[in-house]
């Protein structure tokens, strides 16, 4: 595991609460085994086998007695941006709406494509830990921890939008029960 | 690998964006590691072919018998080459039923992401000492044996039970389209010990009219073999009790569930143990 993603993954087990935006992709650790391989399957058998042992580690959250309140907003985006085609992202929306019936704190919402949005931010995620709060922004090859108050702030004003033009968590079941129809439909073509 | 033995032996690729063997199989047998892809593609076979998972259920016990049947004879080592995946009763989890802790497994797939699958899954339920998933070609058997005696699970200086179960009706090209499953065979049968064993079983359409309801299967590239052809596999080997039939009239007594067919040759596969003398 990359030293500056440590941090990250040490502290998301103790966090009060744990709130990320994704546009374009699905986490590590909410992902199902296909799109994991689908997107190492170039590499050797050592290295995808490396991939999925990191994301089983990742996956502690779902055996923890005491996990945080985890909230995921998820572009529309990041379910057709996905790779290895339309089967793939049938099964990773089906294990995604698995683990969020299956575990009570896990709260999984969508912005659907036709909502306009002023802009799409890059994914971040907001760590509440308590005392040290901050927010987690991450690039290709790295990722910033920002804790300055302003930098919160601006974070903070981002996610009321996100969360205001979500589906609610009911609805996005729906919306994405109806796009896992609509993909396979695809696939049948 | 070398580039004179990649242009020989051009690697399979990966996708999947296609069904896989080794999953469109576990789909079959009820398993939980199959994808939308393969489902969909074994619900269609199953549609043309309604017997499939029987065939398949019938497969999966003619190597629990031999798995058992090889271990009461003393054996304790198994190359499995073309294993898929480790999963719903496979080699390690029937020899670890019957004499727990004693054998040494080294699984053997083409796919890497059935191999890293595969090494994950042994994280789970295996023990590394004594299980082993290798990523290596079954046309390439010098090269192929190098990796499997490079895991250290296995010893190949001692007798070993090589098992080529449902994998040598997928075609093995090499790059002049030659099918070169039958001389791979023929080397995997030089480079074991005296006392070695060799279980193969093989899908046909001998006696079975359904050749043409199991087109689907030309997306899996598949290739029948007639009785006589899966016996020529086993060479100079010795062909243990009852020979080369078919996988659910092998040792049925071995088992105590059967696939449920009207007659033996539902179950559309040939299969047999050899041992070198």
């Amino acid at each position: 595991m990359p030293e500056w993603f440590q941090r990250y993954t040490g502290d998301e087990p103790h966090a009060n609460e744990v709130r990320a935006w994704h546009s374009e992709r699905i986490p590590a650790w909410l992902e199902a085994e296909p799109y994991t391989f689908a997107m190492f399957a170039p590499e050797s058998a050592d290295e995808i086998a490396d991939h999925l042992r990191l994301r089983e580690e990742r996956r502690v959250l779902f055996s923890s007695s005491s996990p945080p309140r985890y909230h995921v907003v998820f572009s529309e985006s990041s379910f057709w941006r996905s790779p290895g085609g339309p089967g793939v992202a049938v099964d990773q929306i089906r294990h995604l709406l698995g683990l969020a019936a299956e575990h009570d704190w896990l709260h999984v919402r969508v912005i659907p494509f036709e909502v306009s949005m002023r802009y799409s931010a890059p994914d971040f995620t907001l760590m509440s830990m308590g005392d040290t709060d901050y927010v987690y922004v991450e690039h290709l090859n790295g990722a910033l921890y920002l804790d300055k108050p302003e930098d919160r702030h601006a974070y903070e004003e981002y996610w009321k939008d996100v969360v205001r033009l979500a589906l609610t968590e009911a609805g996005s079941r729906e919306f994405l029960e109806r796009l896992v129809r609509e993909l396979r439909d695809r696939m049948s073509r | 690998m070398a580039d004179s033995v990649r242009d020989e032996f051009p690697p399979h690729g990966v996708d999947l964006l296609n069904p896989s063997p080794a999953r469109v199989y576990d789909f079959l047998l009820g398993g939980d590691y199959c994808y939308e892809t393969d489902r969909r593609f074994g619900e269609q076979a199953l549609r043309v072919f309604p017997k499939l998972r029987a065939v398949a259920r019938a497969n999966r016990l003619f190597l629990h018998r031999v798995v058992r049947y090889l271990l009461r004879r003393g054996v304790r080592q198994f190359v499995d080459i073309g294993a898929g995946l480790p999963t719903m009763g496979h080699t390690h989890q029937v020899a670890d039923v019957f004499a727990p802790g004693e054998s040494q497994v080294v699984y053997v797939d083409h796919e890497p992401v059935t191999v890293a699958h595969s090494r994950v899954l042994l994280d789970r339920d295996g023990d590394e000492k004594r299980h082993a998933a290798v990523h290596a070609d079954l046309r390439d058997p010098d090269r192929l044996w190098q990796q499997v005696a490079a895991t250290g699970v296995v010893d190949l200086d001692r007798p070993v039970a090589v098992l080529l179960i449902a994998v040598l009706h997928l075609r093995q090209l090499d790059s002049r389209g030659v099918d070169v499953g039958p001389r791979a065979v023929a080397r995997y049968r030089e480079l074991c010990r005296p006392g070695s064993y060799l279980a193969i079983s093989h899908l046909t359409d001998e006696g079975v009219p359904i050749r043409a309801k199991l087109a689907a299967f030309a997306e899996l590239a598949a290739v029948w073999r007639s009785k006589q052809e899966v016996e020529a596999l086993f060479g100079d080997f010795e062909l243990v009790e009852p020979g080369v039939t078919w996988t659910a009239s092998w040792h049925p007594e071995e088992t105590v569930r059967d696939a449920g067919f009207a007659v033996p040759g539902e179950s559309a596969m040939w299969a047999g143990v050899g041992r070198k003398v």
